[in-house]
């Protein structure tokens, strides 16, 4: 089977079938990356497959300086972007780089803990949550703690500095923890 | 050296060596809670790492915190990628249907 490395240089020959195996390995990862992102499985499907048109128009462009996945993080965070701005107008959200992560954490988790603890429980806990927390600080914590990409990496894709990357993901996380707490407690014992 | 004691606020006496640690406890334990992600990521160095574990060491409060923000984190990390619940391949044929409309790159 031919390396990742082997398909992107066939596919920038123009190479369909090259492109269409690279597309089937990383699917999976894209759609997942813009579901976490906030977009419906409908967007995701849409979008993932934009994501993946841009790709291909802009092979030549891509020198593999950066991983194929995490270039594709990138077009993937820019697509969802446009989808957010076509889907209605910019929420009004309460500054996220200006609230003290600990003052404005909620007063007491939103989430019910059910009976059992079950991975698919955990990540639906998870996915609802992160549907709590404005778009920015979202973002953070599924490009740095979901797709486990650098904090240079990360923010590169969302385009702000590290340290105001770093910003956005601490109060997301910090959120998070309030959050989830219930259920994080509940593993640990 | 030997510390004269001081008049506290509410009358009690501190030594000058108590005031100073009281007034870096309270400066630590509003500092601590703002670069708990960059400890846990390892990306704090090291003269703010000590004064991290130094606070946490001698306060409950942000010793709990930074435990909860490690074990949500450590959690979050665990997560398996979001997956597209087989539609990879689905996507895969939509988009190669996409590419004539475009020249080869």
């Amino acid at each position: 089977m031919p390396s990742e490395h082997e398909l992107i240089r066939k596919a920038r020959e123009g190479d369909q079938d090259a492109f269409e195996r690279l597309v089937a390995m990383h699917a999976d990862r894209v759609y997942g990356a813009l579901r976490r992102f906030g977009l419906d499985a409908t967007e995701a499907d849409e979008v993932a497959q934009e994501v993946f048109v841009r790709a291909w128009r802009g092979l030549p462009r891509f020198h593999e300086r950066a991983q194929f996945s995490t270039w594709l993080y990138r077009i993937a965070f820019n697509e969802a972007q446009r989808q957010f701005s076509r889907r209605r107008p910019a929420p009004v959200e309460a500054g996220p780089d200006g609230d003290d992560p600990v003052l404005s954490l909620p007063d007491s988790p939103r989430l019910e803990p059910a009976a059992q603890t079950l991975d698919r429980e955990f990540e639906r806990a998870v996915d609802e949550a992160l549907a709590q927390l404005p778009a920015e600080w979202r973002t953070a914590v599924v490009l740095r703690d979901l797709e486990g990409l650098s904090t240079r990496e990360a923010a590169r894709i969302a385009g702000v500095r590290q340290a105001a990357f770093k910003s956005r993901l601490h109060r997301g996380r910090m959120q998070l923890r309030a959050l989830l707490e219930p259920y994080i407690d509940r593993e640990e014992s | 050296m030997v510390c004269e004691p001081l008049r506290g606020v509410n009358g009690s006496d501190v030594t000058v060596s108590e005031f100073l640690q009281r007034a870096r406890f309270r400066r630590d334990h509003r500092w601590a809670p703002r670069h708990m992600s960059e400890f846990v990521d390892g990306e704090l160095r090291r003269p703010r790492r000590a004064r991290m574990v130094r606070h946490v060491r001698h306060c409950p409060e942000c010793r709990r915190l930074l435990g909860s923000l490690q074990r949500t984190i450590g959690a979050l990390q665990r997560l398996p990628p979001g997956g597209s619940d087989g539609r990879a391949l689905q996507i895969a044929a939509a988009v190669r249907l996409r590419l004539d409309e475009y020249p080869a790159p």
